[in-house]
């Protein structure tokens, strides 16, 4: 009975959780005490935020544990005002099974405008005899300081390379996968310290079902990317500026990716061009500047397009 | 002159009917098929934009059959309790003739009922709506004629408006088409008119005959004569024309001043002469400097757009118009090509016909994030492309999909990117079900092949359970 392997794994208790011993420790004291303050997770992703989150739930509350725990997820909510109706309609029954509090999760709050956190600010405080706040970010400087100060803050740390192969090798043998050890390694390597990363990548490679080697793992690793990207920026540089517009629109509205998460593709992928070592350099800082206008203007297409154009040009200097 | 022309001038038979032959034959036929008993399809959609003679046509339609008349519009409370004690309760018994006379279907009084602006059936004070409308169709004993200007919108809602109606298309009649209609009012009015006005106010209506006939009599008022200079008094009805004109100014006028008083006219928000702009930018600039150049000043315009959305100061408008206007006119060293036509921007239709899929996708994420503790967006980026490749070799997976993250069998067909009857999803269906006997293998990639040779026999069965 198979399932998705970043939920099959995800570890149910606070000792579980892999390479994060200094946040898990203090976790664990409050599990005891039976009382928290607000908290604030740090971190890059798939560090453990979340998943340390669940299972603070779980051994806070036992078998009650999903009445009295609420996931929000700042980036799906649209506006503060129905967060702020989810929470009140959350915390007006009082907690299950002799609980003292609730918590409510709050993922990716970093999401929210400064705004938008000032008035989660103001509704933290009315709910907080009854329930504690749990937010989640991976840029503690991006939460507003009056909420920084209320929440006791946790660092996770990026997984280090032994922390990730050894939960992988755990993987590993519970499916039976058949793997080579430099495969691990690659797998490990382009994980990046990011947990989630790491076990897709080894779910798609070994549901390619033969024995898992370096080409594998390319393999699989170029699915997690698109290939549209790099097509795009091709198209771009052969000088079909229209033809590599109408693709950015279907990556777009086709694949639904953001402009952030496109530019970030973009970044991993045009050292593979065909373009000058220059060019290269100029397109960084030219691509760096386009994310910034990215977050500073209101579409998206219309900053990548500036982009798309850049490369026209370039493709021009380098043909 | 109180009388109102539209009203006065409104077609009193079918044959009046301006334009669209094919749409007045293909309505007669069907009428004619009522006055035999009741069709396959008891009801006929008539869907074109607004003031092409849709209602005029099943009003006409009426009082040439001899037909009654229950007429609902949008200024109706339409909820679904009413549609079904006005149009249901009228078609199935009894109501009153347009004279006021009370008239019973057994004695051969046919009615025609007649939902106008059908397609503006949804928001709170239409609940039900749409759910009546789709049961009227099915169970009507009289003709029905839904009227709208959007069909794909109201389709989507319903199945039954989709598949169980005659769907009739009304064309746009052409500016001759409307000077000549023109041409009979004024007749008609013994007013003396120029040719160039009559076709000036036909080409300015874009197609609406309702709105050159509004204009006619507005510009006609008093007078029994036309002139070329009376309509200059008109606002023109269309913004595309003016979107057009703008583009003209923008790209070839060679005259950035000139662009910028052209946004001015337009009176169109700047996020909208934004995708006019951007969509006819590489088609116009096609030396590589000038496309360059256009595109920063439009990156540039939009940073002014983001600004004004953060901050709400609204004096930053004009900085955006101009970049995107002024600013894009002096990017341009060559000299323009005048041969081609500027183009209604693709992305706005590229988005309207993904909606469904889009729709779907998101209804997707939404699920596997509350599964997998995560927002749709970080499962577009990171969790979609593995996930479909996975899903395309692992048995267990697809079953997994219906069974624990409560996909519907749409919903995986659309991420197997197969059709709901593909063997893959029928056998995801089955393998979702509670086993009945033992489970053996946990886990494993083997499992997934194992679990593909037995043929679902019972597919079939199964499909029907959900």
């Amino acid at each position: 009975m198979n399932e998705i392997w970043t939920e099959r794994y995800r570890p149910k208790a606070l000792s579980e959780v892999v390479g994060q011993k200094h946040v898990t420790e203090r976790l664990e004291a409050y599990v005891k005490m039976k009382n928290m303050p607000h908290l604030l997770f740090t971190g890059p992703a798939g560090t453990g935020k979340t998943t340390c989150a669940l299972a603070l739930a779980k051994e806070l509350y036992s078998d009650s544990w999903k009445g009295n725990f609420m996931e929000l997820n700042a980036s799906d909510e649209r506006g503060i005002d129905v967060v702020r109706g989810k929470i009140k309609e959350f915390a007006r029954t009082s907690p299950l099974g002799g609980a003292g509090f609730k918590i409510i999760f709050m993922d990716e709050a970093d999401a929210l405008t400064t705004d938008a956190q000032a008035a989660l600010r103001r509704t933290m405080e009315k709910y907080s005899r009854i329930c504690r706040f749990v937010l989640s970010c991976n840029y503690a400087s991006k939460i507003i300081d009056p909420i920084q100060s209320r929440c006791a803050i946790f660092r996770f740390r990026p997984l280090t390379q032994d922390d990730v192969k050894g939960f992988l090798e755990r993987i590993i043998a519970a499916e039976s996968v058949k793997i080579t050890p430099d495969a691990v390694d690659g797998l490990v390597h382009v994980a990046r310290g990011d947990m989630r990363r790491a076990v897709n990548s080894l779910q798609v490679a070994a549901s390619m079902g033969k024995m898992i080697d370096m080409d594998t793992i390319y393999q699989s690793v170029g699915i997690a990317n698109p290939e549209e990207v790099m097509n795009m920026l091709e198209t771009a540089i052969s000088g079909n500026f229209v033809s590599a517009r109408n693709m950015l629109d279907e990556i777009m509205i086709g694949y639904g990716l953001s402009g952030q998460d496109i530019i970030k593709q973009i970044h991993n992928s045009f050292f593979d061009l065909a373009i000058s070592d220059g060019d290269k350099v100029r397109l960084m800082d030219k691509t760096g500047e386009i994310e910034f206008r990215i977050i500073e203007g209101s579409n998206e297409r219309i900053q990548l397009e500036a982009l798309l154009a850049y490369l026209v040009m370039v493709g021009g200097n380098n043909r | 002159m109180a009388e109102d022309w539209t009203e006065k001038y409104r077609p009193k038979t079918v044959r009046d009917v301006v334009g669209n032959p094919k749409a007045v034959s293909d309505i007669m036929e069907w009428a004619d098929d009522w006055s035999k008993g009741a069709p396959k399809k008891k009801a006929a959609v008539l869907m074109g934009s607004p003031g092409i003679g849709k209602t005029s046509l099943a009003l006409a339609l009426a009082s040439e059959m001899g037909w009654g008349l229950v007429e609902m519009n949008a200024s109706d409370q339409r909820t679904g309790g009413a549609i079904r004690s006005v149009a249901l309760k009228g078609s199935l018994s009894n109501t009153f003739s347009d004279t006021g006379e009370y008239l019973d279907t057994r004695d051969g009084g046919m009615k025609l009922i007649v939902l106008d602006e059908a397609d503006n059936i949804f928001g709170n004070a239409d609940r039900g709506g749409v759910p009546a409308i789709s049961e009227l169709i099915k169970e009507t004993k009289q003709p029905v004629i839904l009227i709208v200007n959007d069909f794909y919108d109201l389709s989507r809602k319903s199945s039954a408006v989709k598949n169980d109606t005659l769907q009739i298309k009304f064309q746009k009649p052409s500016a001759s088409t409307v000077a000549k209609a023109l041409r009979t009012i004024t007749e008609n009015e013994g007013i003396e008119a120029d040719d160039l006005v009559l076709r000036a106010l036909a080409e300015n209506a874009g197609g609406d005959l309702r709105a050159a006939v509004r204009d006619l009599q507005s510009v006609s008022a008093g007078k029994d004569a036309l002139s070329v200079g009376d309509t200059g008094i008109l606002s023109e009805r269309t913004t595309r024309k003016n979107m057009y004109d703008l583009m003209y100014a923008v790209f070839r006028k060679g005259d950035p001043v000139a662009a910028r008083r052209a946004a001015f006219d337009v009176d169109e928000e700047p996020s909208y002469i934004q995708l006019w702009v951007e969509e006819n930018l590489p088609y116009e600039y096609t030396d590589t400097g000038d496309l360059v150049r256009g595109c920063e000043r439009m990156s540039r315009a939009d940073i002014y757009l983001g600004r004004v959305h953060r901050r709400q100061y609204y004096g930053l408008w004009s900085y955006a118009v101009d970049m995107m206007t002024a600013g894009v006119s002096e990017a341009r060293r060559s000299s323009p090509d005048n041969r081609n036509r500027f183009r209604f921007p693709s992305y706005l239709m590229k988005m309207s016909r993904s909606k469904s899929v889009r729709n779907m996708k998101k209804n997707v994420a939404d699920k596997l994030g509350t599964y997998l503790h995560t927002s749709r967006s970080r499962i577009d980026s990171d969790v979609m492309p593995s996930l479909k490749a996975v899903l395309k070799n692992d048995q267990g997976l697809r079953a997994s999909m219906i069974r624990d993250v409560g996909l519907e069998v749409e919903e995986l067909a659309f991420l197997l990117d197969t059709g709901v009857d593909s063997p893959m999803v029928k056998l995801a269906v089955k393998d979702a079900e509670p086993p009945k006997a033992i489970t053996k293998s946990a886990g494993g990639t083997a499992e997934g092949k194992k679990a593909e040779k037995p043929k679902p026999v019972t597919g079939q069965k199964s499909l029907f359970q959900f």
